[in-house]
């Protein structure tokens, strides 16, 4: 049994294991992939993992994605791979989260710390936008736009004005990621000046969810223009969108929390086991 | 020549029409880009200092005993001293919303929220000469002024303090507001109202005009920091940046630097990246041909997509240039950073 990396080019030979999503998710910048191959290049077990805080002054931490494996010894093998990787990527701290008991039980042996609580991500459905407490009959001004309707350049500006200021929302690599990467048509913004000054970016996956990644404005309106830039992509998503179509979020600090607390009140997280390690 | 009275009272708005005339020369001279909505707000409110200065001036020369002939003039030459007055108060305010807000769309979203009290700020001056509700000559011709007209100039005066109430409230939430200063303009202005409410003497205008000369002489002080030729900042701003970052107002974090092969090719090279250059970012032309674009971001990502969006924009106008990139280790002291990163020939 040998470990090879995944890679974007090769990424599709393990589809069976990784999804079509996850296939899709190793061509992006901070998402690594290890295989464990036999001889005749049959993959038995898969460990993908995210590596978080590259490109600023935080420590730089690893966020394991998928873990699977025929046996327990392949995947105790990727995990001796990994911790290889991430000592080369100086990652200070690794941390998981699974829905499934004997996988936490793994990674515990592994040193892993182990709990139980609600996970980061909140699923809902394209039916369930329409209780959010929005006015969706507002007439939107002209400034708030469909991502279809601006530039690449408008785009990359917005983002590199976002990064300035230390916004990336759940895209640790925003800064590498094409605007092809978002469905433009589903994503709002708001325009001032020609220039783009608000955004909702959600990236509708190859399986057909909808991911919410980054909610940011600026600017002296900055929150009219939220709550419009919401509007438009809300009401897109409902013309257009089965309304059994998963919206996946991930509630990946405290000030989305508080958001998503506050449009979907009473709405869980799944429970999930969770656990940290120190590399 | 006797000095009397009038005199000594009309000598505000001698030296206002003055100051004014010099102001409107100095901006016919020095002013580069009319397409720049600073230089026309500016522009505006020279014209009107002009207009009220001059017409104060020439109100000053008739002789008291013609008012009575000359009424519909005199009366005329208050009226424009007025809306002049006013003008400037709705020019000062639209500019303090674009120097804060930086945003001429967001300035014409808002002009429906401030045009009745605009409207109000211009018409009643107009209406004036016809119904006499804010002020009147009286049977010694002298100018008396209503309870009305009281109330309207307090008016006026809160138009303007609303405009300092919101920069003060832009800058508590932006330190980038560094560079325009509003005490030049407001300061000058609050001496003349208070000095003509106690004093009865007319100094709003003479210091009013003060007040317009120091934002003009604030406008090209900034003016003088900029390079004339790409339009970015030049080395003299570069060390006043030094001392900013020595004193840790400004934490230096990262720099790109791009050296072009042509150093001919300067003004193209500048109209190429203009549009890809973020606000938050001070791009500086450091040598003949080289510049460097500093943040206080460290983020590598930033970093990267300006690089390659510079590249990308001078590849596109036939241009060759090299880009290089450095963010400081958080460990690094941001004027250590500032001397090793951007060497610039004595």
């Amino acid at each position: 049994m040998k470990i090879i990396e995944i890679t974007k080019e090769n990424a599709e030979d393990f589809q069976d294991f990784l999804g079509e999503d996850l296939v899709a998710d190793m061509s992006r910048t901070f998402f690594n992939g290890l295989a464990a191959t036999d001889d005749s290049g049959t993959c038995h077990g898969v460990l993908v993992y995210e590596l978080l805080g590259v490109d600023s002054d935080d420590d730089t931490s690893s966020r394991i994605r998928l873990i699977a494996g025929d046996d327990e010894e392949i995947k105790a093998s990727l995990q001796d791979e990994y911790r290889k990787a991430a000592s080369e990527a100086d990652v200070g701290k690794s941390f998981f989260e699974t829905s499934e008991s004997e996988v936490a039980s793994f990674f515990e042996k592994l040193g892993f710390s182990k709990s139980s609580g609600e996970s980061m991500e909140l699923t809902i459905t394209v039916s369930e936008l329409e209780k959010l407490p929005i006015k969706r009959d507002v007439k939107l001004p002209d400034y708030i736009q469909s991502l279809a309707d601006v530039s690449v350049i408008q785009y990359r500006n917005f983002v590199k004005k976002a990064l300035i200021k230390g916004t990336k929302g759940a895209v640790e690599d925003l800064a590498y990621l094409p605007l092809s990467w978002f469905k433009r048509e589903v994503s709002s913004c708001s325009v001032s000046d020609d220039k783009i000054d608000g955004v909702l970016l959600i990236r509708e996956t190859p399986s057909g969810e909808l991911h919410p990644l980054l909610y940011t404005a600026y600017g002296p309106d900055f929150v009219k223009n939220l709550s419009l830039i919401l509007i438009n992509s809300v009401n897109y998503a409902l013309e257009n969108y089965p309304p059994d179509t998963k919206v996946v979020i991930y509630r990946h600090d405290k000030k989305v929390l508080m958001l998503v607390h506050k449009l979907l009140a009473g709405y869980k997280g799944s429970e999930i086991y969770m656990g940290t390690r120190e590399e | 020549m006797d000095i009397n009275a009038d005199m000594i009272v009309n000598i505000d708005l001698y030296a206002g029409a003055l100051l004014a005339l010099s102001g409107v020369l100095f901006m016919a001279l020095r002013t580069t880009s009319l397409k720049d909505i600073r230089s026309k707000l500016l522009i505006s409110l020279l014209t009107a200092a002009i207009v009220s200065g001059v017409s104060g001036l020439v109100l000053s020369l008739l002789p008291a005993a013609q008012y009575d002939s000359l009424g519909l003039l005199v009366r005329f030459l208050d009226m424009l001293i007025e809306v002049a007055i006013n003008v400037q108060l709705i020019v000062i305010f639209f500019y303090i919303l674009y120097e804060i807000f930086k945003s001429a769309d967001y300035v014409k979203r808002k002009f429906f929220k401030y045009i009745i009290p605009e409207v109000i700020l211009v018409l009643l001056p107009v209406l004036n000469v016809f119904t006499n509700i804010l002020w009147y000559y009286d049977e010694n011709h002298e100018l008396s002024y209503s309870y009305l007209y009281m109330a309207y100039t307090i008016f006026r005066y809160a138009f303007l303090i609303a405009g300092v109430a919101l920069y003060l409230r832009f800058k508590s939430q932006e330190k980038n507001a560094r560079r325009f200063n509003i005490w030049l303009l407001v300061i000058p202005m609050l001496i003349g109202t208070f000095s003509e409410s106690f004093t009865g003497y007319g100094a709003w205008m003479l210091f009013g005009t003060i007040g317009y000369t120091n934002l003009y002489i604030l406008v090209a002080s900034e003016m003088g920091y900029r390079d004339h030729e790409s339009g970015f900042f030049n080395r003299h701003y570069l060390k006043q940046l030094y001392g900013l970052v020595d004193n840790g107002t400004y934490q230096l974090s990262s720099i790109i630097t791009y050296k072009l092969a042509d150093d001919s090719a300067v003004e193209k090279f500048a109209d190429a990246i203009r549009s890809v250059l973020p606000d938050e970012c001070d791009t500086i032309r450091i040598d003949a041909g080289k510049f460097v674009t500093i943040s206080e971001s460290a983020d590598r990502g930033y970093v990267f997509m300006l690089s390659e969006d510079v590249a990308m924009m001078a590849e596109e106008a036939g241009l060759e240039v090299t880009v290089d990139s450095i963010t400081r280790d958080k460990n690094e002291i941001p004027a250590d950073f500032f001397i090793d990163n951007i060497r610039i020939k004595r």
